[in-house]
């Protein structure tokens, strides 16, 4: 069965792209444009694995994964940020959260794929 | 800036590492595994890397980069330090030396001479083969909370490489009371062979590292499948090789089996896992200590100061005594503490130039390896009391003598394979180099297990060479002496190693100009030692003031035995050797040293005047001299460049009232005297 | 210290001068550059060294460092008759350390222009002509600028073979 990946970012051009790869190397794939949004979508269904960015609007990157690892179902759900190497002090912060991983933009398709098969099998 | 300034800062860099890069080079071999050492010659090769880089000398640069890169690949454990790959380095090194010493002569260095060179280290850097990395990895606990697996680590693992071995330790599992699910208490011991970078293992623990204790280091050595602990119970000789392959295979800790199967004891393996754990500590000790590099010429000046203020104690001293002054108990108690400060002072300055023999002494590791490669014999130099400290001016003088030690316990000394087979004797040789000191004396020893120095081939050399004209009534300790006499070889053919002209009068001649003396110690099939005993430091000497006609001179306490105003009676004059006076039933040749000296002196009479019975070459001679003024600690001072060296004269130092008065060179006197009643 | 001096004379033109102390042996000036002159100090206790020639009087400690003395005057073959007040000694840096010149008084610190220094006399001088860099000329007296490196260095190496001989 396929595991299902829940992409969140505010640009769309990003969340197709990343969408596309995955899907192309045989994931599902939800897709939020901000936290907020993201907490809606994720509710009640089952989600092997988040990709989220930092910077949103309404809910950003990092409150979203402290929210995540409040919810019981998501507790242990690997969860990795898009960040840019600007970014230091937010991955930081990020990692503090919870975050399980993280990938910094701009990156190759091939190399999105080698992180998410780092943490879903 | 002035560059002048810098790129001579650089230079005496350059030259510090690349010392270093040849100390580490010859150590390496015996602990190839010293990853902290192989560390800091990967840094030394890098530091010489950049700075060269930033001076334009590009090509220094690049060259010095194809090392670089054999190191790092020896500290990432992909390459093993064999002998070839450490050979090529040391070779590379002599030629960085010439680089860096063409850049300080404001030369050109010809490049195309290390082609050869660079391509072979190019080639060996490329040679690249499967290696083993122990991983211990300690997971942080909360990894289950940040959504990580660290199954999924282990997977990743083994697409890199094959998991030789991996041991889960579940001993920090707590009590179910305690248990909390959401935390991982499990670590980790991973052997992986693997054809990768150790960054690419590195790699793998990317998004773990956080709060995880992660450790990669290489397992490598000719024995390439033996952990740690394997070689070196096979180096001490606990197991053999076979054991602990046979052992490894059933993939159990190792002490543990090798116990079990009854091949060493517990306390055996214990034993050296302590002293595994030692080596440890002291190569990390070694690399902490920690130095100042100071201007030779600064520290002179502050040595200078010093000295004139020792001085000006006596001066102040000498005022004291002379002026009866009232106050003069009160002043004296006063004037001994600043003394004693001042006493103080002196030492812990003249401290600063003290060197520890360990940086000449490794140099002769390298000796010791080409010679006996030469040579084809199989010598193992073991080096003791390295942190023994000497004097820079001495330790710089005494390496040639040791070379030529070296040289010839290497050639005379140490027998060809067979031959100490035959005798029964363990096929390597060793040479022992040590150092200790003794009271006021350093004593530098070279030992030999060789067969020893043949009382009958000297004699008959010495007989030959003219030296003596009989055997007869010689002690074993005069005759080995003989080899100390100047035109005296005993070296049947002329070889690289000992046959270069210099012989061990010079030796000993140097050991001398030094205020040093040698012995030799020698027994038949059992070895050579040759003791050299040197003052702690050449600037401060003890010296015995005494009075010729008007002038003052210095005798080095080293060289005397005693003083005493002979009896009439009892001085002598014999034909051919001759004045002599006897003291205690033995005669000794009387020298008058204004004579020598050609000076006038005030008592020509020996029973009104003094004499100074001196040693050299262990007989005794008697210096006449008119009075004895007294016994003091010198500072000893070159006459100046300007100044033709006089053989009969040391040195000198200033005197209390500011006056130069003159250091005496004891051998120096006694060879110009016997040789003048020769003619 | 300087010792070439950019003068500017009346003119309004820079000439390039150069320093020299002066003093005296036997009456007769003689100068030397000022750039090898390290002091000037009076002349203290000489230990002899032996075996050394005459004009090698011995050694002096400068202030803690034991400096070589040569009698110039005998160096150069002149009558010496033992040391006066004035006497003293010139302490000159050379290619060959650091060297104590006796001489009979330093008169003066004189600038010299290089026009008014002329060759060295061919013949007719008290002491060897390669000792002697030129003649100089201030009012209307004539100095001899000595040169000290070949002075000290010229016999100094015979000696110093000689005493190797010796032995």
């Amino acid at each position: 069965m396929a595991k299902t990946v829940l992409i969140v970012d505010d640009s769309t051009s990003m969340r197709q792209m990343v969408s596309f790869t995955l899907k192309d190397a045989g994931y599902e794939i939800v897709e939020a444009v901000n936290g907020r949004d993201a907490l809606n979508k994720v509710n009640g269904r089952k989600i092997e694995m988040v990709i989220t960015d930092l910077n949103m609007p309404e809910m950003d990157g990092i409150e979203l994964i402290r929210q995540l690892r409040c919810s019981a179902g998501l507790r242990f759900t690997p969860i990795v940020m898009l960040t840019t190497e600007s970014q230091e002090s937010k991955k930081e912060e990020g990692k503090r959260a919870g975050a399980s991983g993280w990938i910094v933009k701009p990156f190759t398709p091939e190399q999105l794929v080698s992180v998410v098969k780092k943490f879903v099998r | 800036m002035d560059i002048e300034k810098l790129l001579r800062v650089f230079i005496d860099e350059a030259v510090e590492r690349i010392g270093e890069i040849e100390d580490g080079l010859l150590e390496i071999e015996k602990s190839p595994q010293d990853m902290e050492l192989i560390n800091s010659i990967f840094r030394a090769a890098h530091t010489i890397k950049g700075s060269s880089g930033t001076f334009g000398l590009s090509d220094i640069s690049r060259f010095t980069h194809c090392m670089e890169e054999i190191l790092d690949l020896m500290r990432n454990g992909k390459l093993v330090p064999e002998k070839e790959i450490v050979n090529t380095l040391l070779e590379a090194n002599d030629i960085l030396k010439e680089m860096i010493e063409t850049v300080a002569s404001g030369g050109s260095f010809d490049f195309s001479r290390c082609e050869g060179l660079v391509s072979r280290m190019k080639s060996l850097a490329e040679k690249k083969e499967l290696r083993q990395f122990k991983i211990i990895f300690i997971p942080s606990a909360d990894l289950f909370r940040r959504g990580i697996e660290p199954t999924i680590i282990i997977e990743d693992l083994k697409n890199i490489g094959e998991i030789v071995d991996i041991q889960a330790y579940s001993d920090e599992v707590p009590t179910l009371s305690e248990f909390n699910p959401e935390e991982l208490y499990l670590r980790w011991d991973i052997l992986l062979r693997t054809d990768r970078e150790e960054s690419e293992i590195k790699e793998v623990f990317e998004f773990v590292e956080d709060g995880s204790k992660i450790k990669i280091f290489p397992v490598t050595d000719a024995e390439k499948d033996i952990p740690f602990l394997g070689q070196m119970l096979i180096k001490e000789g606990v197991v053999a090789p076979e054991d602990v392959d046979a052992a490894l295979k059933t993939q159990k800790r190792l002490g543990e089996i090798l116990v079990e199967e009854g091949k060493a004891t517990s306390e055996e393996i214990e034993r050296v896992i302590a002293k595994q754990r030692n080596s440890k500590q002291e190569s990390f000790k070694k690399s902490i200590t920690s130095t100042i590099r100071v201007d030779l010429g600064k520290l002179d000046h502050l040595v200078n100061i010093v000295g004139e203020m020792v001085i000006i104690h006596s001066m102040f001293q000498q005022f004291i005594n002379s002026n009866g002054n009232r106050e003069a108990e009160k002043l004296d108690l006063i004037f001994n503490q600043l003394q004693r400060i001042g006493k103080d002072i002196q030492e812990s300055v003249m401290s600063l130039r003290m060197l520890p023999v360990g940086e000449v002494f490794h140099r002769f590791t390298r000796l010791v390896r080409e010679l006996s490669e030469t040579r084809n014999k199989e010598i193992e130099l073991i080096i003791t009391g390295e942190e023994t400290e000497l004097d820079k001016g001495v330790l710089e003088k005494i390496t040639d003598p040791l070379v030529h030690l070296i040289r010839n316990a290497i050639d005379h000394g140490i027998e060809e394979t067979e031959e100490r087979i035959a005798k029964g004797k363990p096929a390597r040789g060793r040479i022992h180099l040590s150092a200790f000191q003794l009271g006021d004396s350093v004593y530098i020893e070279v030992e030999d297990d060789g067969r020893g120095l043949d009382r009958e081939k000297i004699l008959r050399k010495a007989l030959s060479a003219g030296l003596i004209n009989s055997g007869e009534g010689l002690t074993d300790d005069q005759i080995f002496n003989l080899i100390f006499q100047p035109g005296f070889s005993t070296a049947e053919k002329v070889t690289d190693i000992s046959g270069r002209g210099v012989g061990m009068d010079v030796v000993k001649k140097n050991i001398e100009s030094l205020n040093g003396k040698i012995f030799i110690r020698t027994k038949p099939d059992a070895g050579t030692t040759i003791s050299i005993k040197l003052p702690l430091t050449l600037a401060i000497i003890d010296g015995l003031t005494v009075g010729i006609g008007e002038e003052v001179f210095v005798i080095p306490i080293s060289s005397v035995i005693e003083s005493l105003r002979p009896e009439r009676c009892n001085v002598k004059t014999l034909n051919e050797k001759g004045e002599v006076i006897n003291v205690r039933d033995e005669y000794i040749p009387l020298l008058r040293l204004h004579e020598i000296l050609d000076i006038p002196a005030m008592k020509i009479k020996p029973w009104e005047a003094i004499v100074v019975v001196t040693s050299h070459e262990d007989k005794k001679y008697g210096l006449l001299v008119d009075d004895l003024i007294g016994q003091q600690q010198v500072v000893i001072k070159n006459l100046g460049n300007a100044m033709p060296k006089v053989r009969d004269i040391a040195g000198g130092t200033i005197l209390g009232d500011g006056r130069v008065a003159l250091v005496l060179d004891v051998p120096g006197i006694i060879d110009i005297a016997t040789k003048a009643l020769m003619n | 210290m300087t010792e070439t001096l950019m003068v500017k004379e009346n003119q309004g033109q820079i000439e390039e001068k150069q320093q020299f102390v002066t003093f005296y042996l036997n009456e007769e000036a003689y100068a030397i550059e000022a750039l090898s002159v390290q002091e000037i100090i009076e002349l203290t206790n000489i230990t002899k060294v032996p075996h050394l020639p005459g004009f090698l009087k011995g050694v002096i400690n400068l202030r803690g460092t034991i400096v070589p003395v040569v009698d110039l005057k005998m160096k150069f073959g002149m009558h010496s008759e033992g040391y006066k007040k004035h006497t003293c000694v010139i302490v000159t840096e050379f290619t060959g350390g650091v060297m104590g010149l006796i001489v009979d008084a330093v008169s003066d610190v004189l600038a010299m222009s290089e026009e008014t220094i002329s060759e060295p006399p061919s013949f007719g001088a008290r002491i060897k002509t390669e000792f002697i860099k030129g003649m100089g000329r201030f009012g209307d007296d004539l100095v001899i600028i000595l040169d000290v490196d070949r002075v000290l260095t010229d016999e100094e190496v015979s000696v110093l073979s000689e005493a190797k001989e010796a032995q």
